[in-house]
């Protein structure tokens, strides 16, 4: 046999079409995992299986001829995240998601013994670069008032490679009545006005946002996102808690400028209101 | 409509799944959302190894089971999560075959596909389905780490950067290992041919 040929064969396995797993399976595996717990350190050192099978053949056989009324629940109870065990108040990369606020010398504790945080500031993600000391961010009495002219100091326009013609001009102020052209196309989206300002506090840079209460039949989150030119956006608060219309940001990086966006879910996720955008150049 | 359509101004579905594989260390949602990223791939992969809807299914709930166990532990490196993900999926499936019961049910199987090539997903034909029962078969007679290298790089889709850091070694050690591996996949097919 030619390695030519062996290499054919092994294209063409690597090519051979694969049926797309059922949503059965999907949803059920989804849902065991969230009911399992993690190993602790010491007992995921060696990456070779060594624990029984048993478990994954518990999972396996109730993943075969499961009822289709049990998937759609598990399905059902998938889409209702985050439940009510964990944080209200998340700080993560990624927007579709919400993530417990990692508490200091409580990683061996599993993420459901996470106390929910109080509706205050939100701690830096760990993987952002640690430029600014855990201080509270500033002011709220300065910004709760954010519908009219904003105060933000030198609203310089955003430098980036990033600012496109769609969008109002960051230099200017957003007129807070005049809904951003992205809720166009679903008129009945709630717009929402926020303004941000940047400030030292205690000599770390810091931003402080608000914004005016959605008052949507559905809320169920706040998001608050951030983006630097040149960089994807971060989600870098959320909250459940309609009143809760103000936080602050210790993650920013003097002299960078950031465009601020909230944006107003329903318990399934989908998007019913935003903001209008704040620029902010920091600090 | 989705969040990323409502942000013209920010970037698009570009995830930092960086941020993510790390937020997943500890929680159930971030690390849900790579599940739901990589279930299908890895599934896939599976099959493609195994060519069983059933052994996919037991691999790929084996794969995130331990991988979700393991989160405490991940540190992006390399290749990311999606490596670290398809390593252990690689180790599930070469350890499938290693367990003497479930490699002679694929036995079995390859036998009814060689009886049967009709029955089979892929419909390429009879002739590049036996092939490929052939192919699986001597694969699973490799040691693991040959069968791991050669599902990373040709079932699963890593290029040789992300296999390398799937595999925990250089890209030079991966050449070697992975040369020396389809030697020893043609001398296991060439083997059976000859038993046939």
């Amino acid at each position: 046999m030619k390695t030519s040929e062996l290499r054919e064969w092994l294209e063409d396995l690597g090519e051979t079409s694969a049926p797309e797993p059922s949503p059965v399976f999907v949803a059920k595996l989804e849902a065991d995992l969230r009911s399992l717990d993690q190993l602790g350190e010491a007992e995921v050192q060696q990456p070779r299986r060594r624990e029984s099978r048993s478990k994954r053949a518990r999972l396996l056989i109730a993943s075969g001829p499961v009822a289709a009324l049990t998937a759609a629940a598990a399905a059902a109870a998938v889409t209702l995240l985050p439940s009510d065990p964990h944080p209200r108040q998340v700080t993560t990369a990624d927007p579709d998601i919400t993530v417990p606020v990692p508490a200091p010398q409580s990683t061996d504790a599993p993420p459901s013994s996470v106390p929910t945080s109080p509706p205050t500031n939100v701690a830096p993600p760990p993987w952002l670069p640690p430029t600014a000391a855990p201080t509270p961010a500033s002011t709220p009495t300065t910004v709760t008032n954010s519908r009219t002219e904003p105060t933000t100091p030198t609203p310089a326009p955003a430098p980036g490679p990033r600012a496109t013609p769609t969008v109002a001009p960051p230099s200017e102020p957003v007129p807070t009545t005049v809904p951003p052209a992205t809720t166009t196309t679903v008129p009945a989206q709630e717009t929402l006005s926020l303004h941000c300002q940047g400030a030292m506090v205690s000599g770390s840079p810091a931003v402080s946002c608000a914004w005016s209460q959605s008052s949507s039949p559905s809320f169920a989150w706040y998001r608050l996102y951030r983006e630097a030119p040149g960089s994807n956006r971060v989600l870098i608060f959320s909250s459940d808690a309609r009143t809760k219309t103000s936080t602050g940001d210790t993650t920013p990086s003097a002299g960078t400028t950031y465009n601020y966006q909230v944006v107003v879910t329903d318990s399934a996720g989908n998007v019913i209101g935003s903001s209008t955008v704040s620029t902010v150049a920091c600090c | 409509m989705s969040v990323a359509a409502s942000l013209p101004l920010l970037v698009a579905d570009e995830v930092d799944e960086r941020g993510l594989a790390e937020a997943a260390r500890t929680s159930p949602d971030a690390f849900a959302v790579l599940y739901r990223r990589y279930v299908a791939r890895v599934h896939a992969f599976a099959f493609r190894r195994s060519g069983s809807r059933e052994v996919a299914e037991e691999v790929t709930s084996a794969t995130f089971e331990r991988a979700w166990r393991a989160m405490p532990s991940f540190e992006w490196r390399g290749g990311g999560f999606q490596a670290w993900v398809f390593a252990i999926a690689a180790r599930e499936l070469a350890g499938w075959y290693r367990r003497d019961s479930r490699a002679s049910s694929v036995r079995a199987q390859r036998a009814l596909r060689l009886l049967h090539p009709g029955d089979t997903v892929d419909d390429d034909g009879a002739g590049a389905e036996v092939d490929l029962a052939v192919l699986r078969d001597a694969l699973s007679t490799l040691p693991e780490r040959y069968q791991e290298v050669i599902s990373l790089r040709h079932l699963a889709g890593l290029d040789a950067e992300e296999a390398a850091a799937a595999m925990g070694c250089t890209k030079a050690v991966l050449a070697v290992t992975l040369h020396r591996a389809t030697k020893a996949l043609r001398r296991a097919i060439e083997r059976r041919r000859t038993e046939q």
